[in-house]
């Protein structure tokens, strides 16, 4: 019997796409005790996946983690199960949280690990498909490795496609976990990217009273409002957004405002704006570093900026698993948001498209594989 | 009566010492004499005219101060519980309800710091309502607050800069066991200490600018000190005082033009609170991006109104008064409101001067 130890991927050296990109035969993850070998079926192309090969965070990856393969999002079927592997066996259906800590990489547990905020790991988080500490390859490649504890049965009424959004919408489920809304809140969801729109759900779940999503195109607005947005604002040179919203809150603003925007922008600024006295801004978009802030603004209203940062425990709830359970449970649907799918061999048509999704019309873009 | 008046013009030029009308108190309002007042450094921010844009002009000319005790003088009608003679502190915090408007959605939930029409005695914004820097001020009966025996005039002034971080406090509700760095040791900075320390907390850093007020933060609870004379790197100091962890909870006591944001978030350790109790001028650099990689909120500390159903001037008040704060020995620097003029320029170069507090005091 021939082991082939190689497998397809589309893999980056480092350099800026398109140059630092290939479709090619790549060495398959090698299996360790207490992980799984999953072959991945939809993976997910990330926002952020685009920061690495466009080189704007090309100074985050270590030099020794390339070449590599990229893919933090994704969902698939056991190949292969390591010794130990209790829970699941070749064949299963299912989904990959992409985060490992220190216990998952058999260290000693830090003390964030240590309480399950594995997601603040102090010993150097790493990811399956982002190459930050270690190279786990992750969705671009035909096969991942994840440990043992960071794999969930996808249940039968869930496919594959939607459970590759989970790292997603577990970040919806985190924020929700950390500011608790609730009944009567009035909320803005500022950015109608997925992160908004997997937003927009979750405070559909939680029973809040307003959803105001403003977003960037009206295709987004679109969703927002079949995903349960009670308002939509489209953002144009002629609009006050602030305005807006304190048109659409009695004059007060928002309970809270939950900022998916990020980047080198005043999002924050504007979010604060947006709130009430006393109300809170959710800071779920990444920004570049130091940005200035209206600090006089935020003091005399009292504004709580509430950093959300991925996901990893609440209470003693994974919270990946309860997301999962939103998916099953018929709460949250998947299926507006995947717009686009791709043969891993149309990479480079697939990464044009999502560098371009304001243009396209595009939420998200997959790589499906039979 | 006599009162110092600021006209809206920058110091020293838009400052005179001279006649202004004595107010009279409405129904449900109280007429003080003002026994003691401190000089606060946003009064500084409004006379030399940094503030100034935040003034409405029917509001000048102004008698500032909001940081006053006194006696009272004079009941409106149907004030109960004062009598004419009793010695009171004063919380300079009005809102709706006090001026007579129905309640808004703040004042409704208690939360009247937040209140649009918020008007603080002694403060140009809102309704102008004259304070500490004239013989008489006019508050609502419900912010005049009895003082017992042990407490002096003096530490009743200071009592509004006690509530603030009794606030913060109230907050973040720091735990015993827990660590916290206090960033400025201004008066607000020396009265987060105190209160820290009366909560109970192991570690309580403070960090200054200068080393007098490092020898002062020791002296009132810190543990530790870093004085930075503006060089020393503080982040690195903190994380090498916790072995690289950073602290539970940072206190941010600077404010003004300073750009301390930028640093504070690589001290609190992942998930650790940062209060923001320094009010500053506008627009400053925040590092979010390491607020965001550690979870850290960043939570403004507004001025204070109630915690759970207590008021937190009068939980300032008990703190004077059980002895868990010191407030006299604070007040480096008394002065006759006729000597008005070195009073400010004391506060004003307060580096020169080592005044953490300089107050007037009436005889």
């Amino acid at each position: 019997m021939t082991v082939n130890n190689k497998m397809k991927a589309i893999v980056w050296d480092g350099r800026n796409f398109p140059e630092g990109l290939t479709f090619t035969d790549f060495d398959k993850p090698r299996l360790r005790p207490g992980w799984v070998m999953v072959n991945t079926k939809a993976a997910g192309i990330c926002g952020s996946d685009l920061h690495y090969l466009l080189g704007y965070t090309r100074s985050w990856i270590p030099d020794k983690n390339l070449p590599a393969v990229l893919g933090h999002e994704n969902a698939g079927v056991v190949v292969e199960v390591g010794e130990g592997v209790t829970s699941f066996e070749p064949g299963d259906r299912v989904a990959i949280e992409p985060l490992h800590g220190c216990s998952e990489r058999g260290l000693p547990p830090c003390k964030m690990c240590k309480i399950g905020k594995y997601h603040l790991c102090q010993n150097g988080l790493t990811h399956v498909g982002i190459p930050l500490v270690e190279m786990l390859p992750g969705g671009y490649g035909e096969y991942s490795i994840a440990h043992e504890s960071r794999l969930f049965h996808v249940p039968a009424n869930v496919s594959l496609e939607d459970a590759a959004l989970l790292d997603i919408l577990a970040v919806g489920v985190h924020a929700v976990k950390l500011v608790h809304p609730g009944m009567g809140d009035s909320t803005v969801v500022y950015g109608c990217g997925i992160i908004g729109l997997d937003m927009i759900q979750c405070l559909r779940v939680e029973g809040v009273k307003d959803i105001i999503a403003v977003a960037k195109y009206d295709f987004q607005a679109d969703i927002a409002r079949k995903l349960g947005a009670t308002e939509t604002i489209v953002l144009n040179k002629d609009l006050d957004l602030v305005k807006e919203v304190m048109r659409l809150t009695d004059g007060w603003g928002a309970d809270q405002v939950y900022e998916c925007v990020g980047g080198e922008t005043d999002a924050l600024d504007q979010s604060v704006s947006m709130c009430r006295m006393g109300g809170k801004t959710v800071m779920l978009g990444v920004f570049s570093g130091r940005r200035p802030m209206d600090l006089f603004t935020m003091l005399w209203k009292e504004v709580d900026i509430i950093s959300s940062n991925s996901y990893s425990t609440a209470g003693y709830e994974r919270e990946f698993q309860l997301a999962m359970d939103l998916l099953r449970d018929g709460k949250v649907t998947h299926q507006e948001l995947v717009t686009h799918r791709y043969a891993p061999e149309q990479w480079l048509d697939a990464i044009n498209m999502t560098i371009s999704k304001g243009k396209n019309q595009s939420i998200k873009t997959m790589f499906i594989r039979e | 009566m006599k009162a110092v008046i600021w006209n809206g013009d920058a110091w020293p030029n838009g400052v005179t010492y001279g006649d202004f009308p004595t107010p009279e108190p409405d129904p449900g309002w109280v007429l003080v004499k003002t026994v003691a007042n401190g000089i606060c450094g946003s009064d500084l921010h409004y006379l030399q005219g940094y503030t100034r844009h935040l003034v409405h002009d029917e509001n000048l000319p102004a008698v500032m101060g909001h940081e006053a005790a006194g006696v009272v003088a004079k009941l409106g009608d149907g004030v109960e519980g004062l009598k004419v003679g009793d010695r009171v502190a004063l919380e300079p915090l009005h809102a709706c309800r006090e001026l007579g408007l129905p309640p808004c959605l703040m004042c409704q939930t208690g939360n009247y710091q937040l209140c649009p029409n918020l008007s603080i005695v002694g403060v140009p914004i809102g309704r102008m309502i004259p304070g500490g820097y004239g013989e008489y001020g006019l508050y609502h009966q419900t912010r005049v607050f009895k003082l017992p025996d042990q407490v002096s005039f003096e530490e009743a002034a200071l009592l509004d800069t006690l509530a603030c971080t009794v606030h913060a406090i109230n907050l973040a509700r720091p735990v015993p066991g827990e660590t916290a760095a206090v960033i400025g040791c201004g008066i607000i900075g020396i009265d987060t200490i105190q209160c820290l320390k009366a909560a109970g907390l192991k570690d309580i850093l403070a960090i200054s600018k200068y080393d007098w007020q490092g020898e002062m933060a020791l002296r009132y609870g810190a543990t530790e000190v870093i004085v930075t004379q503006g060089k020393l790197d503080a982040v690195k100091e903190v994380k090498r005082l916790t072995q690289g962890w950073g602290v539970d909870q940072v206190y941010e006591c600077v404010g003004g033009n300073s750009e301390v944001l930028k640093e504070i978030p690589g001290m609190v350790r992942p998930k650790g609170k940062i209060v923001m109790e320094g009010v500053f001028s506008g627009s400053s650099p925040v590092d979010v991006l390491t607020l965001l990689l550690k979870e850290s909120p960043l939570l403004p500390s507004m001025c204070y109104s109630y915690y759970e159903g207590k008021r937190e001037f009068q939980m300032a008040l008990d703190m004077v008064s059980l002895g868990k704060a010191e407030q006299a020995t604070m007040i480096t620097h008394r002065f006759e409101i006729t000597d008005w003029r070195e009073a400010i320029q004391t506060a004003i170069d307060k580096n020169r001067t080592h005044a953490s507090k300089a107050m007037f005091v009436y005889s």
